[in-house]
């Protein structure tokens, strides 16, 4: 699938580039407020907002990896062929889950387009923006793992990754 | 459905295998829709958990771990620690423990010291003749020193839910860290002197001290310049990780000269992979947090525990004895996110110091980390060395010994937390 691949190098990059922003904005608040005495209005509020977008796009990066934590050692006793159908149920679950998710959140930008942040006075449609756009995206990657599973025919071995 | 029953399906579906996040997601998803409640309240409270500011740490402290590996940090801190250490009883497996208290001064991660330093005092070990089982064990159980001794990602996610001060709890970390490290260092002298264990032949002379000190002062300078940093307002507890990682990459420019911009990409690759799997979890635990307070579990807790006693000391053995079955089981950031929002009620209103409970409650979490089934250190470890968890739990065994000793003393003499806070930051 030659489009995820595309969507998820997008994601790495664009990743990769808020946690450098999330390291700098912080720096950038200390040494103007220190040095300059002239603190950054909204800094703070900008520096949350990094970790929100970083967060949501982060992690359907992270999930095809097994990169959401759990538990595997009951299941693991389980044998192998109830062990693949509750693999199946749980991804299963999970695409519900991240749609109502994504559901639920168009829903609230929608009831509350004339909204905006404290600070920066940001549209609220942009401020849950990272979550609109990381719960589908979450969805589609538990998706990927659901047919990666399916096709295997047996269940998945691996343990959650952590470094 | 009542706040019990989330609890239950909870705890259920985290038994069969559910990733946390899900495990939490959907019961909390099911009692909102089952109650009527709008769908709002499910996407404003899944990000509004992220909109706080001391959370910004988290990441940035889980870069630093990856970027003191990849600057060559942790090689320079071993090598000190080897040329310091090495003649004690126990040889290298000190030189482990007194490397992991150096490398907590400037990671916050129990995990982060495994795949990092670990890797350097595990292989140093086996290739010197330890067990790998033995290796293991008092690689991950001197890791958790990292989450204890500031900064402490645990601590910051603590203060963030609790509403204690982020400052007194990492001031609060600094004497339990270092007297865990005495005690697992006594548990590993004496185990050396019993199994004979290797060690250097004789003690350092000072030029050695001397040259090897040098590489390392930088990284254990980190400590003391971010608390003073800290407490002399330059910067908050939260700005503190960026600092960091400033501190970081600007010793290896000047210093190591060993870091490059891929060691920085694959610290920051490694990072994404550790903060996506926390972080999704503290976003979904508000919507737990917030029913439970909804359902009064807390104010159900709180009265359920001053039926059995109003004794602060009684309520501390409780909660001690709770959170080593819950450690066992829920990682530590989510029994951070889910029970301390609980416990720390009942407890505050009997008299416990915040602060002081804070430390409990993280100490003891973090034992978690190393007790079976969902001890994510061993795993780690285990994973690391190329052992079975078999091996590393037998050869843990004597190691449960000085971690729960520093348990009790610290949850029985305050002070062993509260003094420097209050030397710092004054109170009562």
């Amino acid at each position: 699938m030659p489009l995820l691949t595309l969507l998820r190098s997008l994601l790495r990059w664009a990743c990769l580039a808020l946690l450098g922003l999330l390291v700098a904005t912080p720096l950038a608040q200390i040494v103007m407020r220190s040095i300059f005495n002239v603190p950054m209005a909204g800094a703070e509020e900008l520096a949350r907002y990094f970790l929100i977008c970083l967060v949501f796009l982060a992690a359907p990066l992270v999930t095809l990896g097994g990169g959401q934590i759990g538990m595997e050692e009951f299941q693991a006793r389980i044998p192998p062929r109830p062990r693949w159908w509750l693999q199946l149920a749980i991804e299963v679950a999970g695409i519900g889950f991240f749609v109502l998710l994504a559901v639920a959140t168009v829903v609230t930008i929608r009831n509350n387009m004339t909204n905006q942040t404290a600070t920066l006075e940001m549209p609220f449609w942009l401020f849950m923006a990272p979550l609109a756009l990381g719960a589908p995206l979450l969805a589609l990657e538990t998706g990927a793992k659901l047919v990666h599973t399916w096709r295997r025919r047996r269940p998945e071995e691996k343990h959650t990754v952590l470094t | 459905m009542n706040g019990l029953l989330v609890v239950g399906a909870f705890l259920a579906l985290f038994m069969f295998g559910f990733p946390v996040v899900l495990a939490i997601g959907i019961p909390c998803v099911v009692y909102l829709l089952g109650n009527g409640l709008p769908l709002d309240l499910i996407a404003q409270r899944t990000l509004y958990a992220l909109d706080s500011f001391p959370l910004v740490a988290v990441p940035v402290f889980l870069f630093v771990g990856s970027l003191m590996n990849a600057a060559g940090i942790s090689k320079h801190i071993y090598r000190f620690a080897d040329t310091a250490v090495s003649r004690l009883p126990g040889g290298l497996a000190q030189v482990n423990i007194f490397g992991s208290l150096v490398f907590a001064g400037m990671s916050g991660s129990a995990l982060a010291d495994i795949g990092g330093i670990g890797r350097i005092e595990i292989d140093a070990m086996r290739a010197k003749g330890f067990k790998a089982g033995f290796a293991s064990a008092v690689t991950s159980s001197s890791a958790i020193v990292g989450p204890i001794f500031p900064p402490s990602i645990p601590l910051i996610i603590y203060g963030t839910v609790t509403g204690v001060s982020v400052i007194q709890l990492l001031l609060g970390g600094i004497l339990p860290g270092l007297l865990c490290v005495a005690m697992l260092m006594l548990m590993t002298g004496w185990l050396a002197v019993r199994r004979g264990y290797p060690r250097a032949a004789r003690w350092p002379t000072g030029a050695e001290l001397w040259r090897d000190f040098k590489p390392a002062a930088p990284a254990i300078a980190a400590p003391v310049i971010l608390i003073a940093g800290m407490l002399a307002g330059f910067f908050t507890p939260t700005e503190i990780a960026a600092v960091t990682v400033a501190y970081a990459m600007a010793i290896s420019a000047l210093f190591y000269r060993e870091l490059t911009w891929q060691g920085v990409l694959d610290a920051a690759h490694e990072t994404l992979q550790a903060l996506a799997g926390i972080l999704l979890i503290v976003a979904v635990a508000a919507m737990f947090g917030w029913i439970l307070s909804v359902e009064g579990v807390p104010q159900q807790l709180t009265q359920a525990m001053l039926k059995i006693s109003s004794n602060p000391y009684v309520l501390l053995l409780l909660v001690n004895v709770l959170l080593i079955v819950v450690g066992m089981f829920l990682d530590s950031t989510t029994a951070i996110l889910v029970i301390a929002p609980i416990l720390a009620k009942p407890l505050v209103a009997a008299g416990v110091d915040p602060v002081h409970l804070g430390m409990v409650v993280v100490f003891n979490l973090m034992i978690g980390l190393l007790t079976p089934p969902m001890g994510l250190a061993l795993f780690l470890v285990a994973d690391i060395a190329k052992v079975s968890m078999k091996e590393v739990l037998r050869e843990m065994v004597p190691y449960y010994v000085p971690l729960l000793v520093t348990l009790g003393l610290i949850t029985y003499v305050p002070a062993i937390t509260t003094w420097i806070p209050r030397l710092a930051v004054g109170g009562p």
